[in-house]
């Protein structure tokens, strides 16, 4: 069972980048980080092979510029190549809406910034069941 | 308190009106306070993000084991956030003085041609990193029109901005100057991006506290506040062009006496 991930971070504020991926480093469980600045680039990464599709974990904003994070989903979960990967909202909305919305999406979990290397850790050593999972279907 | 009677009170409905309410029982919040309320939510989340950022940055440069361009990296992001945080604070005040009807402009007859390159070269280096580039197009080289300079450049950056972003990638961004039978000049910003969803043109001016969508997306202020510099001019900006065809706004003066 792998206790390490690949992950996806979909992020258009490069100072929230920056403060997410040093955080995913400290977590000691990330095997790599791919980054994309929206769902356009993102779906684009995912489908042309750019990134290993096991063991990751989506990271994702909702507020991004051409297509917004539940646009994304919505396009993930419609892809029978993807529809299966994790998703896990970041974002500083606390909106009940936006919270309703990215559940119904089937997202795996749901931070609000800010974050710290404690609720990241926290958050991925939950997917190694879900991987190990996948791995016996 | 039978204005109230079967209606648990929310907080925010102790300033509420009540329209009929022995008919449907339901509260009606004020517009301009329920206005009031969403302003505010979209100033505290939209200052909260930045300022949050950079209390995380700031724990991040006190590391002492954190390299030299990952440092620089920090520093140079660190800048841009609270220099998009005051543009935003400065885009609320211009929002504010379009609503009351307070926005001055200083008009003076300004040549097109050298005000379509200056936008051009102001947003030179954000188009280039994007992966876009400027062309420009004024058929009538010599026209003038009576402008505020200042004020139609902030217009004109903020149609380029939305542009970049939303077209990031896709080449050429065109800035074209016209003059119409009419004797007006339209001043165009046009696009090779995803395009205008149809029915959406209009909502694109709506400010971000009336459309879930634009916040979403992460739309600002910039759209609100070029078609109210245009107004102010006597003029107006429209948006034109579909899906797929790539956006088109086209600000629309009048032309100067030369």
């Amino acid at each position: 069972m792998s206790e390490k991930f690949h992950i996806l971070h979909i992020e258009d504020d490069e100072l929230d980048a920056l403060n997410v991926q040093r955080f995913l480093r400290a977590t000691d469980l990330v095997l790599g980080i791919t980054y994309a600045s929206d769902g356009v680039d993102a779906l684009e990464a995912l489908r042309g092979g750019d990134i290993p599709l096991n063991n990751l974990v989506v990271l994702l904003d909702i507020r991004l510029p051409r297509m917004d994070g539940f646009e994304f989903l919505r396009e993930l979960r419609a892809d029978p190549e993807l529809q299966h990967l994790p998703v896990v909202v970041l974002s500083t909305s606390e909106d009940e809406e936006d919270l309703a919305t990215a559940y119904m999406l089937n997202v795996a979990g749901y931070l609000v910034k800010p974050l710290s290397v404690e609720r990241l850790r926290s958050c991925l050593s939950a997917f190694a069941r879900y991987w190990a999972a996948q791995e016996l279907v | 308190m039978d204005a109230v009677r079967g209606v648990p009170l929310a907080p925010r409905a102790l300033s509420a009106s009540v329209d009929d309410p022995g008919a449907t029982g339901e509260i009606a919040v004020d517009p301009p306070r329920r206005d009031l309320d969403e302003i505010i939510a979209v100033i505290s989340h939209d200052l909260r993000g930045p300022l949050s950022a950079l209390n995380v940055a700031i724990d991040a440069l006190e590391d002492d084991g954190l390299d030299a361009t990952t440092r620089k990296r920090y520093t140079d992001a660190m800048r841009r956030a609270i220099a998009r945080a005051e543009r935003f604070l400065t885009d609320l005040f211009d929002v504010g003085r379009i609503e009351s009807g307070t926005l001055r402009v200083e008009l003076r007859s300004t040549p097109v041609l050298p005000l379509l390159e200056e936008a051009a070269r102001r947003n030179e280096e954000i188009a280039h990193q994007a992966g876009n580039w400027f062309t420009i197009e004024a058929a009538h080289a010599a026209c003038n029109v009576q402008v505020d300079r200042e004020r139609i450049l902030q217009a004109l950056d903020a149609l380029i901005a939305n542009a970049i972003r939303f077209a990031r990638g896709t080449g050429p961004v065109t800035l074209r100057g016209e003059v119409t039978d009419d004797h007006k000049v339209l001043l165009w910003v046009i696009d090779r991006g995803p395009g205008i969803p149809h029915g959406q043109a209009e909502r694109l001016f709506d400010r971000p506290w009336r459309s879930r969508d634009e916040r979403r997306t992460g739309a600002g202020l910039g759209l609100v506040i070029a078609r109210g510099i245009a107004r102010a001019h006597g003029g107006a900006l429209r948006a034109v062009g579909g899906a797929s065809d790539g956006a088109q706004f086209c600000i629309e003066l009048p032309v100067a006496a030369r």
